[in-house]
């Protein structure tokens, strides 16, 4: 299942923030040993002051395993501000229709069962609630740094990266910039490849009632 | 709820501030909902040329009299928030513990201004410290124990995103010739610059194109000049300065 949190309702999600970034940490320091900005078990950078929009990955027990962040292209993002180098000499996109994602990451220890091409079930249910949630915006593309790693398991998915320039060295890996299609034709394709029965993306009815 | 409700203000206020004023009072309304009396934003510079940023509700002579004499090299609890990343407690009888004549004279000063108990919040990166936010009491009483117990996550996060704003918003890359516009007016003006017209602003940014004429105007008076075309310019010429 997977929960949309807006910058409208931080604080009625304030558990489940400071859960995200714990996992950000675990995942972002702990694991990739990135040069992130931590105070003792979260992560937090700059771009989480942009009010961006979450989703936020919920176990059975509805413990957060998995997350990503998504900011218009119209204010600042990490491809223009961060890796620009990656664009290779092409303008960053700053456009309504295209947000980009970033921080995306699962739990390592709760990925969970398989569902096809050795991926978990969980990673196709972010990725579809990533699309779920760009047409619920009418987007037309999710633009995304990613590394080569990532790019495979997407091209697996049947979710492809339509590249912006060539993969770049960054640290210890190599880094790429592209487009993911959101159109109801991808999230079929994400929905079968993930053997997913209906909508990944869940709205707190009961939660907003309160 | 209650704490949901000031989180969100809190964030709320630190979306809408754009100046040092507006965030100390997102951060102290916040602090006062949680009965914590004071607290104190300490940056650390980036660059040796530039100086530590305070943004705090200490009381003025205190922080002029700290920042005069240099105390952020001698401050036991600044020494402990550069070694770890993990908040921590301090005050009396509280670690850290073995102190030098001249930090027990530091804390006794402190003291004085009722600054006796504290919470602190270090910040680091993948290089080192980077920032601390402090939560201060003249006593160690039951609420400020309870809230700093029982809200832990919350002061933690109220630290990291008050801190990702400040470098978001507080920053001098918005600085032409020494003047610092707001966040909008800086984004209008960039857009003015791609020539996009004051509607097609207004429908990037989500704004009414009223708005967008708004901050222009107020961009060009901040930077004294008369037309749209001369604030470009002068935008363009900052830019080149910075590269």
């Amino acid at each position: 299942m997977i929960q949309l949190i807006t910058s409208d309702s931080y604080g009625t999600n304030l558990n489940e923030l400071a859960d995200m970034h714990r996992l950000r940490y675990r995942i972002f320091k702990q694991r990739l040993d990135w040069d992130v900005q931590a105070s003792g078990d979260m992560e937090v950078d700059e771009f989480d002051a942009l009010g961006p929009c979450y989703l936020l990955q919920r176990s059975a027990e509805s413990a957060v395993i998995g997350c990503v962040r998504l900011l218009p292209t119209t204010g600042p993002t990490m491809l223009r501000d961060t890796f620009g180098v990656l664009l290779d000499g092409s303008a960053a996109p700053a456009c309504p229709r295209i947000w980009e994602s970033s921080r995306f990451g699962l739990d390592p220890d709760h990925a969970g069962p398989l569902a096809s091409q050795g991926i978990a079930k969980a990673t196709y249910e972010l990725f579809a609630g990533m699309i779920e949630f760009g047409l619920s915006r009418g987007l037309t593309d999710i633009v995304t740094v990613t590394d080569v790693l990532m790019e495979r398991i997407l091209r697996r998915a049947s979710w492809p990266l339509r590249r912006l320039g060539e993969p770049k060295a960054f640290s210890r890996s190599r880094a790429v910039a592209g487009y993911l299609e959101v159109s109801a034709d991808s999230l079929e394709r994400i929905r079968t490849a993930g053997q997913l029965k209906g909508p990944a993306l869940w709205s707190p009815v009961v939660a907003q009632a309160a | 709820m209650v704490m949901h409700r000031v989180f969100q203000t809190f964030i709320d206020g630190l979306a809408e501030g754009t100046d040092e004023a507006e965030f100390n009072k997102a951060m102290s309304r916040a602090a006062s909902a949680l009965e914590l009396s004071c607290f104190a934003y300490l940056c650390l510079p980036q660059r040796s040329t530039e100086n530590a940023r305070l943004i705090s509700t200490y009381p003025v002579p205190w922080t002029t009299h700290y920042l005069d004499r240099h105390y952020e090299r001698l401050d036991p609890v600044i020494r402990q928030a550069l070694q770890v990343t993990e908040p921590f407690e301090w005050g009396n009888g509280i670690a850290p513990a073995k102190l030098s004549t001249a930090q027990h004279q530091l804390f006794e000063e402190a003291a004085s201004f009722g600054i006796r108990y504290g919470f602190t919040i270090p910040i680091h990166d993948g290089k080192g410290p980077v920032a601390a936010v402090t939560f201060a009491s003249d006593e160690r009483t039951q609420s400020f124990r309870r809230c700093v117990e029982g809200h832990r996550h919350v002061l933690q996060l109220m630290a990291l995103y008050f801190h990702a704003n400040a470098r978001r918003r507080l920053r001098a890359d918005r600085m032409i010739d020494g003047v610092v516009l707001s966040p909008r007016e800086y984004e209008c003006l960039e857009w003015s610059a791609a020539g996009k017209s004051a509607w097609e602003i207004g429908c990037i940014l989500g704004i009414a194109r009223r708005t967008v004429t708004f901050h222009l105007e107020n961009a060009k008076a901040k930077l004294g000049v008369s037309s749209l075309r001369q604030a470009i310019a002068r935008l363009a010429a900052s830019k080149e300065g910075k590269n």
